[in-house]
């Protein structure tokens, strides 16, 4: 039962951290038609970053800021002048991940160039936070759950109740058809490669202080639960990033709590192979199936 | 000097009978297989674990599951139909329901909760630290000289080489090799011609890890250890970008590209002046890897040496070109309005 109502804790915490990463990553799949494996290395700059300024002497909400701001510019940057022009060049989709792939290397290079291999840790209070019984919560745990509680509440208000969520939306779904009704979709979708990527860079301050200590290649690594979270529950909708990041973050903690800690990307990943030979649009399926990624 | 040369062949060698099998996978059939490392890792581990003998004889040195001292062309042979089974079971899961793009991305994870696993499992293949004292295939019954065991050695890899380019080189010109081309250009259309896209792709696959697993048996063979970081994602990378640069579909630029990345950017950065701080050319390293894969992907996606277009073929498009057309993207239209 401890172990039941411990992991309970641990999965919440996962869950939460993981939904904000793989919403970001379903937004900007769905709005971009980008499939970007350098997502978790511009999680991991925010990590980096935060890690910088608060060392510094900064105040850890202060630093996080400033991480969650650099991977923002990244993404916006990388977008704006490698990313965006290359689909206008006619890149196909799978030059367009090869891309993406040269790009997460040449991140992962940098950020080992700039701050040594050596892995790294925000050296926060490890007391918990919250406590009651064998239900424990650290202040990262906390913060996680907030922060996720907060940004899908704000996610879903810009998406459903917005002129520019309305248009992203539209875009999403069909492009051709939305930029033939006047929606500008050059604005939008600059617009959403800065919203996902300040998704991006929450997810990364997050993750970065909730695992133990993490390096260069923690968020390249993490790909694996958000891209597991992304399609179990379906890639580009709001709630299929929620609910897939639920249920990868609920079965693999749960069965790394019963069996072994260390094999918790295994589970998740097994939950995808088993996804992907039962269902594999994901449980909300829309954009999977429209874009043709199954048959 | 002749020792380092013997060691730069070797490993070309080696590099091309992988890249062969990559371009085999990615070039000629359009399987993203961004898990390729995993295949060259199991024939490596499989003849590790078949020529290292018991456990038992290491006193807790290393730990490994099973153990055997299996003579050589076994070992290699068994690690081949290891490489080939495990593409099979792989392509079971990725090849039937998804499109390339999804392939590509559940591969990587894939190739990357492996990777988890060996490091975590330390019973399976000796975890961080990796298996060593692997002998050298037949070392002892040759009884050469130690450059001459190794200039042996390297004519062995050199005719597999040369063998495998030359079979890879007939399926690419085969009727077989024609139909996975136009299955990679057209799956809807090749599969309305009532060819089974699903069963040739498959075949692409096995046959891709097949050759990585031999890859591996043979850098085993070579450099008598194993570990992970023999085979970490950056590895893949430097196969992609390889026969990315050479050009994609034909054994020729393969040849190249791994003779200019594996051995020109790879092995060729040691000789240049060290500077930094330790380790630091090795990140220098990756990002030039990186940096060439952007830069063949935007300046020259067909590659260098680009694959031959057969001539009815010739006004389709390729996934490895830009299209003629701009891209149905609303981004341009919305500017001109």
């Amino acid at each position: 039962m401890n172990l039941f109502v411990s992991a309970l804790a641990a999965a919440l915490a996962f869950s939460a951290y993981t939904a904000v990463g793989s919403l970001g990553f379903s937004l900007q799949y769905a709005t971009t038609n980008v499939l970007n494996l350098a997502y978790g290395d511009l999680m991991i700059v925010a990590g980096y970053v935060t890690y910088t300024v608060h060392n510094a002497g900064a105040n850890i909400f202060i630093a996080a800021a400033a991480g969650v701001a650099a991977t923002c510019v990244a993404s916006y940057a990388l977008s704006r002048w490698l990313l965006i022009p290359a689909l206008r060049r006619g890149m196909s989709q799978t030059a367009m991940i090869l891309l993406t792939l040269g790009l997460s290397i040449m991140i992962e290079a940098v950020i080992n160039m700039i701050w040594g291999a050596n892995s790294e840790s925000f050296g926060l209070p490890a007391e918990p936070f919250l406590r009651a019984g064998s239900f424990s919560w650290t202040s990262e745990d906390f913060a996680s759950v907030v922060c996720a509680i907060v940004l899908l509440a704000a996610t879903y208000v810009l998406l459903e109740m917005t002129s520019l969520g309305r248009q992203m939306r539209a875009i999403a779904s069909n492009k051709e058809l939305a930029t033939t009704c006047g929606v500008a979709a050059d604005r939008v979708t600059t617009a959403s490669w800065v919203i996902s990527g300040l998704l991006c860079g929450i997810a990364g301050v997050l993750l970065s202080a909730e695992t133990v200590s993490f390096n260069a290649v923690t968020g390249f690594t993490f790909t694996v639960v958000i891209v597991a979270a992304a399609f179990v529950g379906g890639i580009g909708q709001m709630g299929g990033a929620v609910i897939g990041a639920l249920v990868v973050g609920f079965v693999s903690q749960f069965a790394a709590a019963y069996s072994n800690p260390a094999y918790v990307d295994v589970f998740a990943f097994g939950l995808l192979a088993l996804v992907l030979l039962v269902r594999p649009r994901g449980i909300i399926s829309d954009i999977a199936s429209q874009r043709e990624l199954v048959a | 000097m002749s020792y380092y040369a013997s060691i730069l062949l070797t490993y070309f060698f080696i590099d091309v009978v992988a890249a062969l099998g990559l371009d085999f996978q990615v070039g000629l059939s359009g399987i993203l297989n961004f898990g390729f490392i995993l295949f060259q890792a199991i024939g490596a581990y499989t003849v590790a674990v078949l020529t290292l003998g018991p456990p038992a004889n290491w006193l807790g040195t290393q730990t490994y599951f099973a153990g055997w001292s299996v003579p050589f062309p076994v070992a290699f042979i068994l690690a081949i139909l290891v490489g080939v089974a495990l593409s099979f079971l792989v392509g079971m899961l990725v090849l039937r329901r998804l499109r390339a793009s999804y392939q590509a991305i559940v591969l990587l994870s894939l190739m990357l909760v492996c990777y988890d696993i060996v490091i975590s499992t330390p019973s399976l293949f000796n975890g961080t630290t990796g298996l060593g004292s692997i002998p050298h295939p037949l070392q002892s019954t040759l009884g050469l000289s130690f450059t001459g065991y190794q200039w042996a050695y390297t004519l062995f890899c050199g005719v597999l080489a040369a063998v495998v380019f030359v079979l890879v080189r007939t399926v690419y010109r085969s009727p077989f090799g024609r139909l996975l081309a136009a299955s990679r250009e057209g799956e809807v259309a090749s599969e309305a011609l009532g060819h089974n896209v699903f069963r040739m792709r498959m075949v692409a696959m096995m046959v891709g890890g097949g050759l990585a697993a031999l890859s591996g048996a043979m850098l085993v063979g070579s450099v008598a250890a194993w570990s992970p970081n023999s085979w970490s994602f950056f590895e893949t990378i430097i196969y992609f970008a390889a026969i990315m640069l050479g050009g994609v579909g034909n054994g020729f630029g393969t040849l190249l590209g791994v003779a200019v990345l594996q051995i020109g950017i790879m092995e060729g950065v040691t000789y240049l002046p060290q500077f930094g701080p330790p380790g630091f050319m090795d990140y220098v390293q990756q990002a030039v890897i990186g940096l060439a894969l952007i830069a063949v992907l935007w300046l020259r996606p067909q590659g260098i040496l680009p694959e031959r277009r057969p001539r009815l073929l010739g006004a389709r498009q390729s996934p490895w070109r830009p299209s003629s057309q701009p891209a149905a993207s609303g981004a341009i239209a919305s500017e001109s309005l």
